[in-house]
């Protein structure tokens, strides 16, 4: 077990090599060290979808790598000419990082990759692996036509998909790449709200991830009994989903606040309107998810095996995500 | 409980009483007022005006509610809400109280809002459909008279403060005062179960029966009739006509209605709907003092005859069908005794109660220059007043016992006995006493001699037809059964409960109806969330085709995407 402690560290060195280089090779290294140190994390005997799902997200990467190094190596020839950044050349770059990190039209690779994954790794998919491209692509000028398909385009699919999955994972994978349109919007605007944006869902995702993981749950058929041993986890897993789908009571809905009024003070209106109706929709299947869950008959299995999470840590986190708008306030005093 | 009522608001009666025979030899009037607060020059004021007719009125209506509290200690004996029912009708008797004292709109609307609620919680008191239907019924139609009222309170604002006691007669020829004065006409005409609305007196019959006696006969459905007769002066010709019409017509058709309902409540509710008739018609005419007259009688007479009714029923173990009784003499001396000394006093017999109002009506009435519809609608009214009296003693009194083998009924409710012997003496003596006291100049009535004697003619053919129609025995079928279709027509005061209750929720309930079909059910579903749920279900079904391709289609198509874009972009 003792590699995953080198393989992580040598994770997140790799996404912080990539996103602290001065240079597009050292970039393109620092993206293949966290794939090649993602891969044997990802590998797992017990489980005999996750063979594919590396295999998946190996090719994919690697394919996008290539691509990045091929178009940073004709950037380079080509700036020899003239310094026009705002060329094909970025639109090609935006499409290697948009699928690295999942983004809509490129995003077929992450539900099925997702599939074969434990929660830990999930998480890891989620989260942190989308650092790294969503940070390079702020180092650049994106293009603001393409990146406004390529969010609304996100927003469409992860809502229209998300209501056909009973796997949560895939469910959480939509979810993910609405977030992403989010996030590619707030990287078009105002950097700082990336950072706001990306740390709550961070800690939403953690949540969910750490109640699922410890239930053991995969699948939507599961939750309908899962959490009847304690109300409170319960509840704690509904309020997260509704701060996830950013709902206002919840601290979900602060960036989705500051980045709508970013957008709409930058007369980015249609595209903002865009994005809140079509987030209604993965709230919906939000919604569906958890009524599964608190609304539907309470019994109690007496021989129950799992444990529920319960430690300090779990109980911060979780309030910090669901009453953490009413003290995001007093955070910003000391930002 | 009860008791302790019973003691204080008869000592309350008999102050009341004494400081208004007080007020009525002086001929003084006590007016306190004090502001609440003033806005835009428009003093909103809490105003008590105490002259003889507010004093009076307040000492019978204490004197018949103590007698009632008194009477329902027994009635209502054993129910598991006793004290809910007293303090209920302490409030209405405190919210009359307000109504009568106050001559500001403003604080009569608080002692008229309170009067309809209490009305509502005493008819909805014994929880069943019946009761709640009842209750709707008279809370919504009581609405309508406060929203009137509510409305001419936002016309007095015209004249800078809600005191109508000081415009009333020196504004008559306004347009405000006009409006007013209309809208409260409406107010009085719900309350005091005037002919469109008046579907809810029988229906308030719900209620427990001391109930019926003290509100729903004999002083919260005068308070239209008081209000009226404060608002006398400020009522114009054509409104006077209108009530007057109205009036008699409600006399009229409930007096018929009466002689062919079978419940013995219902009967003397229609029977209080005829008298509310009287008083507002002969208040048309201009004589108030004459119509006060009258709700003061009439208020003692009906409590009475409501109490022996409720004596009967409760005897009778809940029965009110009057087919049922019959013979009751024998078993309850005592209560018939009341029970006829109460009817005959509502028919005007000489001497009781009831004959000096009503024969001061009549002949004033003869004595006004008026047309004879008028005079015949008041004339058969009178009749027919006699007609179901007499049916009813017919049914109830005399004849066979028809209840059944097994009873117990006999007179040993002493409590109850008690309650209605306090009544009687004034039944019998109040008419004389309130004529001698309040008309201190008698009017002067010259009448030909067939004319003074219609009363008297129309009472005995009305008393024989109620005997004979009312035939009541194996030989002989039921006449009413003869001319169905004329007696549900009446009985059904000319179906009123046709036009005005299904006439006028018949179409906007239809139109309920499909606009929940087409609108809610409908297009709204078609257009809005099914539809969307549609499509999205759809599209992602279609989508999902997609994701059955495997990667290597993606990873070609990202590839031609890109070769496309270095190529032609």
């Amino acid at each position: 077990m003792y590699y995953k402690f080198i393989f992580s560290s040598a994770l997140i060195l790799g996404t912080l090599i990539s996103i602290s280089s001065y240079s597009w090779f050292s970039m393109w290294m620092g993206l293949e060290v966290n794939l090649l140190s993602i891969i044997p994390m990802m590998a797992s005997t017990k489980n005999m979808l996750s063979s594919e799902a590396t295999l998946k997200y190996f090719v994919t990467q690697t394919m996008a790598s290539t691509i990045l190094l091929f178009t940073v190596i004709m950037m380079s020839i080509q700036l020899m000419y003239n310094l026009n950044m705002n060329s094909y050349l970025t639109l090609i770059l935006n499409t290697t990082l948009f699928t690295k990190m999942g983004a809509a039209p490129f995003h077929f690779w992450f539900p099925e990759v997702m599939e074969g994954l434990s929660w830990i790794n999930s998480l890891i998919m989620l989260t942190w692996q989308k650092v790294a491209p969503m940070i390079l692509s702020m180092y650049f000028t994106l293009n603001l036509m393409y990146t406004s398909i390529i969010i609304i385009a996100s927003m469409m699919i992860s809502g229209i998909m998300g209501l056909n999955q009973t796997s949560l994972r895939k469910i959480m994978s939509y979810s993910s790449i609405n977030h992403i349109g989010w996030m590619l919007s707030s990287i078009l605007i105002t950097e700082t709200i990336w950072l706001y944006y990306f740390t709550i869902y961070l800690l939403i995702s953690i949540n969910i991830t750490m109640i699922l993981k410890t239930l053991n749950i995969f699948y939507l058929n599961q939750l309908f009994m899962s959490m009847n041993k304690s109300p409170l986890i319960k509840l704690m897993f509904t309020l997260n989903f509704m701060s996830l789908g950013g709902l206002p009571p919840f601290i979900g809905f602060l960036p989705k606040w500051l980045l709508i009024q970013s957008l709409v003070s930058k007369t980015l209106i249609s595209i903002s309107i865009t994005m809140t109706l079509m987030t209604l929709m993965t709230l919906y299947f939000y919604m569906r998810l958890t009524f599964s869950t608190i609304l539907l008959e309470m019994n109690e299995i007496l021989f129950y095996s799992h444990p529920m999470p319960n430690n300090t840590f779990v109980w911060i986190l979780n309030l910090t995500t669901i009453i953490g708008l009413a003290f995001s306030t007093l955070i910003f005093n000391f930002m | 409980m009860c008791f302790i009522y019973f003691v204080v608001m008869c000592f309350f009666s008999i102050v009341s009483f004494f400081m208004s025979l007080n007020f009525m030899i002086l001929d003084y009037e006590l007016m306190l007022e004090f502001e609440v607060m003033s806005i835009n020059s428009c003093g909103i004021l809490m105003t008590f005006l105490f002259d003889w007719i507010s004093l009076l009125f307040m000492s019978f209506v204490l004197f018949i509610s103590s007698m009632v509290i008194l009477y329902s200690d027994e009635y209502m004996l054993g129910d598991m809400f006793l004290n809910r029912f007293i303090v209920l009708v302490c409030l209405f008797v405190l919210s009359m109280m307000l109504l009568i004292v106050s001559p500001n709109l403003i604080s009569i609307l608080l002692g008229w809002d309170g009067l309809g609620l209490v009305s509502y919680c005493l008819v909805v008191y014994y929880q069943n459909i019946k009761s709640y239907n009842a209750g709707m019924i008279t809370a919504l139609s009581n609405r309508v008279g406060d929203v009137a009222l509510l409305m001419s309170i936002a016309w007095m604002v015209n004249y800078g403060g809600f005191n109508y006691i000081y415009y009333v007669d020196v504004s008559k020829m306004d347009y405000e005062m006009g409006l007013i004065s209309w809208l409260v006409v409406l107010a009085a005409m719900t309350k005091s179960a005037q002919i469109p609305f008046s579907s809810w007196l029988p229906a308030a019959m719900a209620a427990p029966t001391p109930v019926s006696s003290l509100v729903h006969s004999s002083t919260l459905v005068t308070a239209g009739v008081y209000l009226l007769i404060r608002f006398n002066f400020a009522l114009s010709d054509n409104l006077m006509w209108f009530l007057l019409f109205v009036g008699s017509l409600t006399m009229f058709m409930a007096g018929l209605g009466a002689n062919y309902e079978f419940d013995l409540k219902k009967i003397i509710a229609l029977s209080t709907l005829s008298q509310l008739g009287l008083m507002m018609s002969i208040l048309a005419l201009g004589e108030y003092k004459l119509a006060y007259f009258h709700l003061l009688t009439h208020a003692l007479f009906k409590a009475l005859l409501f109490m022996c009714a409720g004596c009967v029923i409760h005897n009778l173990n809940n029965c009110q069908d009057i087919r049922f009784m019959g013979g009751l003499v024998m078993q309850l001396p005592l209560t018939c005794t009341y029970f006829i000394v109460s009817n005959l006093s509502l028919c005007g017999l000489p001497f009781l109660a009831g004959f000096y109002s009503k024969d001061l009506i009549l002949e004033v009435l003869s004595m006004n220059y008026l047309n004879l519809y008028i005079y015949l609608v008041f004339f058969l009214s009178t009749g027919l007043t006699v007609c179901y009296t007499f049916r009813l003693i017919y049914y109830v009194v005399v004849g066979d016992f028809n209840y059944l083998s097994i009873n117990m009924v006999k007179d040993s409710s002493f409590i109850m006995l008690k309650g209605m012997m306090g009544l009687i003496f004034f039944v019998i003596m109040g008419g004389s006493m309130l004529v001698w006291l309040m008309f201190s100049t008698p009017y002067f009535i010259c009448l030909p001699f067939m004319m003074k004697i219609m009363a008297l003619i129309v009472s005995l053919l009305g008393g024989w037809v109620g005997y004979e129609l009312s035939q009541f025995s194996l030989t002989s079928s039921l006449s009413s059964l003869n001319w169905l279709e004329s007696s549900v027509f009446f009985s059904s005061m000319w179906n009123m409960p046709f036009i005005f209750t299904f006439g006028m929720n018949y179409y906007p309930l239809i139109l309920g109806k499909k606009i929940y079909m087409m609108i809610d059910q409908g297009w709204s579903e078609h257009l809005g969330s099914q539809n969307i749920y549609f499509n999205m279900k759809n599209s992602s079904k279609f989508f999902q085709i997609m994701y059955n391709n495997n990667l290597k289609i993606f990873l070609l198509l990202t590839f031609l995407w890109v070769i496309f874009m270095f190529l032609y972009i």
